[in-house]
């Protein structure tokens, strides 16, 4: 019988921890975690930010029932792609404004987004929905004037791959940023006539605007430490063999006291 | 000196750059060339010690694309260390080009063959040469003829490059010209990879321009470096005799008593 309950016992220590590892092989190769690039700020990363679209400039109005007309920027960052902590690439938000969307219940990320910490882990992808609508990466590099601009800012006049985030109102770019043991996650949404910037104001500004939104801080489960008995399946383990332990010792000297 | 590496048997030119600015960058105002297209001049020479300009070399195209494939940083810094090298170059004999001699000739526009790429590239070499090496000038005209390579006619790998410094760092490296019938990036109905980042009839760049590769790089053997020539079967085989004359010494003693 107490065979029978130790083999039984192995055996579903045996199942919980191999169905522990195929989870964890399940959980990598999930849709939500595939990310069209992703690279690390380094002590030679670059950022910078230029004005596109002055308001002003185009014949909008600067001030609208007290609302400024946002400006529009693209703001550019460099990032390392593999551990020489050289500058590899450069990674362009085209037509972004850090517009207060208070009322709608979302967070503006912080204007200090794109600023130089030394090992922030950068994810970038467009999500499926605005691939399909047509968002993608595009270059800007020379000949166009844009560069020209921009360039001048930048240490190395590498190629910028960015997306133009005006084209289309919705979510069009997403990010998460890796910060020690916190990831923060977010995207860049696009607000124009379908979804105005105002909601009682539905023709401001008259041009579209993506505004850096911030989702949520986590923690990096896979960099956190767990307890002795953290979760279930090492409870049910650690139980297991002590209690295994305990029959092979309390065997051994029975036999002992026997054999004496 | 430098083509006696087999990475290329024979250099089609090959000199020493002894002063940093025996290499300089041309890069032309978006005004001038939207696509800025860049070129490097090499002002060799046989004497590591000398500053005589014995010959000029030209690339041009080459621009600083990072992240491009086996992309080299050496063709990007618009001034070099202090440190002497050796530069040698050479035309890939497949790719359909050969070096051109760029000189005055280049700015006269009633000789047959007149190109103003070319006689724009004359211009800027020259004004670029002029302030820097007075001696190479007569009537404002470089008396030297400037080999040129001009890269982006053709895509592939276009040339080869070998640079030695004076520290025994060597630096082998190719041209590659990218295009729309050779990008650098395709989208995914092309691309083997799992990037999702492109549309399906996205490549870039869709205009000729050459990227510096890096092949190798390499340290040659130092001469003044402290070697030991023990291999290890030889030491391992002694300490075992040593082990074996002890303890067969110990035995004697232990007889003995």
């Amino acid at each position: 019988m107490r065979n029978k309950i130790i083999t039984f016992a192995l055996i579903f220590t045996f199942l919980m921890i191999s169905s522990s590892f195929s989870l964890l092989i399940t959980a990598q190769e999930d849709e939500e975690e595939l990310w069209d690039f992703e690279g690390v700020m380094g002590v030679k990363s670059d950022e910078r930010r230029i004005v596109i679209f002055n308001p002003t400039d185009h014949g909008f109005d600067e001030t609208i029932d007290g609302y400024d007309s946002p400006l529009l920027y693209l703001a550019v960052i460099g990032l390392d792609l593999n551990d020489d902590e050289e500058l590899d690439i450069y990674y362009g938000f085209y037509g972004i404004s850090f517009f207060d969307l208070s009322h709608y219940n979302l967070t503006t990320a912080p204007i200090n987004l794109f600023r130089i910490i030394v090992n922030a882990h950068w994810r970038l992808r467009i999500p499926q929905e605005a691939k399909d609508a047509g968002i993608q990466w595009e270059v800007l590099y020379y000949p166009n004037p844009l560069y020209n601009e921009i360039s001048t800012n930048l240490q190395f006049n590498a190629p910028i791959y960015y997306v133009n985030l005006t084209k289309r109102e919705g979510v069009n770019l997403e990010y998460r940023i890796d910060f020690g043991l916190n990831y923060t996650r977010g995207n860049f949404s696009t607000f124009g006539t379908i979804t105005p910037l105002v909601p009682e104001m539905p023709t401001f500004p008259g041009y579209n605007v993506s505004v850096p939104l911030f989702t949520k801080t986590d923690i990096i489960e896979e960099l956190v430490a767990t307890d002795f008995f953290g979760n279930m399946i090492s409870f049910v383990t650690i139980v297991s063999f002590s209690f295994i332990l305990l029959y092979v010792f309390r065997k051994r000297r029975k036999r002992k006291i026997q054999t004496s | 000196m430098a083509a006696d590496h087999p990475f290329v048997e024979e250099w089609d030119f090959s000199g020493n750059r002894p002063f940093p600015k025996n290499r300089q960058l041309v890069i032309p105002i978006a005004a001038l060339d939207p696509y800025r297209m860049r070129t490097f001049v090499f002002l060799l020479n046989e004497d590591l010690n000398t500053s005589t300009v014995e010959t000029i070399v030209a690339i041009y195209g080459v621009q600083p694309v990072r992240n491009a494939p086996l992309y080299s940083t050496f063709f990007e810094e618009e001034k070099v260390s202090g440190l002497k090298a050796t530069y040698s170059f050479k035309i890939d004999d497949n790719s359909g080009l050969s070096w051109e001699i760029l000189d005055y000739d280049a700015t006269d526009v009633n000789l047959t063959g007149y190109d103003p790429t070319r006689h724009f590239l004359y211009d800027q070499i020259k004004s670029k040469l002029n302030y820097r090496f007075p001696e190479l000038y007569e009537d404002e005209v470089i008396q030297q003829p400037i080999n040129l390579a001009y890269l982006p006619q053709t895509t592939g790998i276009v040339g080869y490059w070998q640079i030695l410094y004076e520290d025994g760092t060597l630096v082998n490296g190719n041209f590659t010209t990218y295009g729309p019938t050779n990008p650098i990036f395709w989208g995914p109905g092309q691309n083997t990879s799992d990037s999702r980042a492109y549309g399906p009839e996205d490549y870039w760049p869709d205009y000729n321009l050459t990227v510096a590769q890096n092949i190798e790089r390499s340290s040659l053997p130092r001469t003044h470096s402290f070697r030991v020539s023990f291999p290890f079967s030889i030491t391992a085989a002694a300490f075992s005799a040593i082990v074996i004359c002890l303890g067969f010494r110990k035995k004697v003693r232990r007889k003995n008593q």
